[in-house]
């Protein structure tokens, strides 16, 4: 018989325990993982190239939707359901074929429905990456600004907290985020980050930039109609005619 | 209304030796003056008197309602005068007409009355002056008072709402995650959800029931905290190393009541959560210049927590304890490399 391959992500043993015993019910189903957090489970689904994810939203250190954006890019995805204790409108909101999700408490009525929705899409051989990318861009509108940003590495993930940004730098597909010290590519638009970060720290200055005004040392007169702002690690950042009006009226000068 | 008179016997005997003084006073000048019996003189200076007596308590009622609150309000003092004058005239004629009256036949008093009228309405002037002086000071004394009770109790009012609303953020997530994790348990491990709700039972029962100004001994803060501890680990399994280190003589030791809790809760969140590796939570006491210290340690991973302030727990535990011993540092959060600690100084 054919298998599917299940990493649940879900920081509560309880849950975690629930979570499997429902599953014995399904024999296509074969739990290969289980991860209290996202940064595990982002290791996990690496190593497994699962069928079926059970991901919880709220979670220590690397919650559900960064975990998500690890992937983004990712050609192939698996089917995502999530799990969550909150009535997360952003989940409401978007209730796509391929992502599914479950309140808790579970109900074991709720819990097989699903199964059985993620069993004939994992049939057709649907890919939810497509979805998933769809959902993170839908997760813009949240109301919480960005406390952190994941991001991928050579060796793992870093967790880089918004106090530490320097300044985001668009480039192709990829934003640059610099901290004090090093630089981090990120699948990502800059304008998602204009949009999620706290606009009482941080200023879209050009095109190309945003920048966290605290990091910023001084600005210089650059061309005619341009301006270079000098960040506390001398990273020179360009900012234009509307940028540098944008500061003059932030920073009060 | 009652009248105040009735209300103070200080006032009205102090009211009634001030008319006796008039009365004597109306008698002397009328006396060395000469020229009248001295029953005369007697019967009018106890007429005038028992009369201007009379008119003025009305005056009372003048100021009480003309809603004086401040010495400094003149329009409400020229008002009250105006009313004042209002009234020492109608003495003046009131007791003019009941005094001829009594003597209609003395001629050469009756004269007298009419010519002594403008000196009797001074007379009674300066006397409501002086009882206008005394009736309005003793309306802002008793409005002050009033207005200091009143705040005394607003304060009062203020620190226990205060106080009953800083105790009763227990967490409502704590609540909500149990019955989460007890929903779980049912299907699973049902005979852990019923030790599970046995637990969170006996938590609330604590944690809710007692009012925030209560004492409770460590002993007991210590049972609940145990019960707490408890709940959590059933959800975050083996991550939790809790270590107590307490010395018997502090069981005893009086202390507000859950004031532990909340950073425990602390501890977990920020050391037992967002860590990859067992957290290790240590408490312990110690006497330092006799004063009883708490002290919570708890390892964290500082790839994931940072330290932003305090949050609304931590806050409220500083809030609380100022609020109950008057002072507001005596709850101190210190970070060192993996290890953050806080502790509380209970007098």
């Amino acid at each position: 018989m054919e298998k599917f391959k299940v990493v649940i992500v879900e920081d509560e043993v309880p849950a975690r325990n629930l979570i499997k015993h429902f599953l014995e019910k399904h024999p296509h189903f074969e739990v290969v993982a289980e991860c209290a957090d996202g940064l595990e489970g982002a290791r996990q689904i690496n190593r497994h190239d699962p069928h079926l994810v059970f991901l919880d939203i709220r979670m220590p250190r690397v919650d559900g939707f960064e975990m998500l954006e690890l992937f983004e890019g990712e050609k192939k995805m698996p089917l995502i359901i999530f799990t969550t204790a909150y009535d997360e409108f952003a989940i409401k909101a978007f209730e796509y074929n391929t992502l599914d999700y479950l309140l808790k408490p579970i109900a074991s009525g709720r819990f097989d429905r699903a199964l059985e929705k993620a069993l004939s899409q994992l049939r057709e051989g649907v890919n939810s990456q497509e979805a998933i990318k769809i959902f993170l861009e839908k997760r813009d509108n949240s109301p919480e600004f960005l406390k952190r940003i994941v991001v991928r590495t050579g060796s793992g993930l870093r967790v880089i907290p918004e106090e530490d940004l320097y300044c985001l730098e668009a480039q192709d597909d990829y934003v640059l985020i610099s901290t004090g010290k090093e630089e981090f590519l990120k699948k990502k638009t800059l304008t998602f980050y204009e949009d999620n970060l706290d606009p009482v720290h941080f200023l879209r200055v050009h095109r190309s930039f945003i920048v966290r005004m605290d990091a910023i040392r001084k600005i210089e007169p650059y061309s005619k109609d341009a301006y270079i702002a000098i960040l506390k690690n001398d990273r020179r950042v360009s900012v234009s005619k509307a940028g540098y009006s944008l500061l003059k009226k932030h920073l009060d000068f | 209304m009652r009248n105040f008179l009735l209300a103070d016997r200080r006032i009205i005997s102090f009211y009634l030796v001030l008319f006796g003084l008039f009365t004597i006073l109306h008698f002397l000048v009328m006396y060395i003056q000469g020229g009248f019996e001295t029953v005369i003189i007697l019967v009018d200076a106890l007429v005038s008197q028992v009369l201007l007596f009379m008119i003025l308590l009305s005056l009372w009622y003048v100021i009480r309602f003309s809603g004086a609150h401040s010495a400094t309000s003149l329009r409400q003092f020229s008002g009250s005068f105006f009313a004042l004058l209002f009234l020492v005239l109608i003495w003046v004629f009131a007791s003019r007409k009941l005094l001829e009256s009594l003597f209609a036949v003395n001629e050469a008093y009756k004269a007298f009355l009419g010519d002594t009228m403008i000196i009797r309405a001074v007379f009674g002037l300066g006397m409501g002056i002086i009882v206008h002086f005394f009736f309005y000071n003793y309306h802002l004394i008793r409005v002050t008072r009033e207005v200091v009770k009143r705040e005394h109790q607003l304060k009062n009012l203020v620190q226990q709402t205060e106080l009953q609303a800083l105790k009763n953020q227990l967490n409502p997530h704590f609540i909500y995650n149990s019955l989460n994790t007890i929903s779980s348990l049912t299907t699973i491990a049902p005979e852990k959800a019923r030790e599970m709700i046995i637990r969170l039972s006996d938590f609330l029962r604590y944690a809710l029931k007692q009012d925030a100004m209560q004492l409770t001994t460590l002993k007991n803060e210590i049972a609940s905290i145990k019960l707490y501890l408890e709940i959590e680990a059933v959800r975050f399994g083996e991550k939790l190393y809790p270590e107590f280190n307490i010395q018997n003589e502090d069981l005893a030791q009086e202390l507000p009541v859950m004031i532990l809790q909340p950073l425990f809760e602390n501890a977990i969140k920020h050391g037992v959560q967002e860590s990859e590796q067992p957290v290790n939570i240590f408490f312990k006491t110690f006497r330092k210049d006799k004063n009883l210290v708490l002290s919570l340690t708890n390892t964290f991973d500082p790839r994931y927590t940072r330290f932003k302030g305090e949050g609304i727990g931590l806050e409220n535990i500083r809030n609380r304890l100022r609020l109950i011993y008057g002072n507001g540092n005596l709850l101190q959060i210190r970070a060192e490399e993996k290890k953050k600690t806080k502790r509380i100084m209970a007098a």
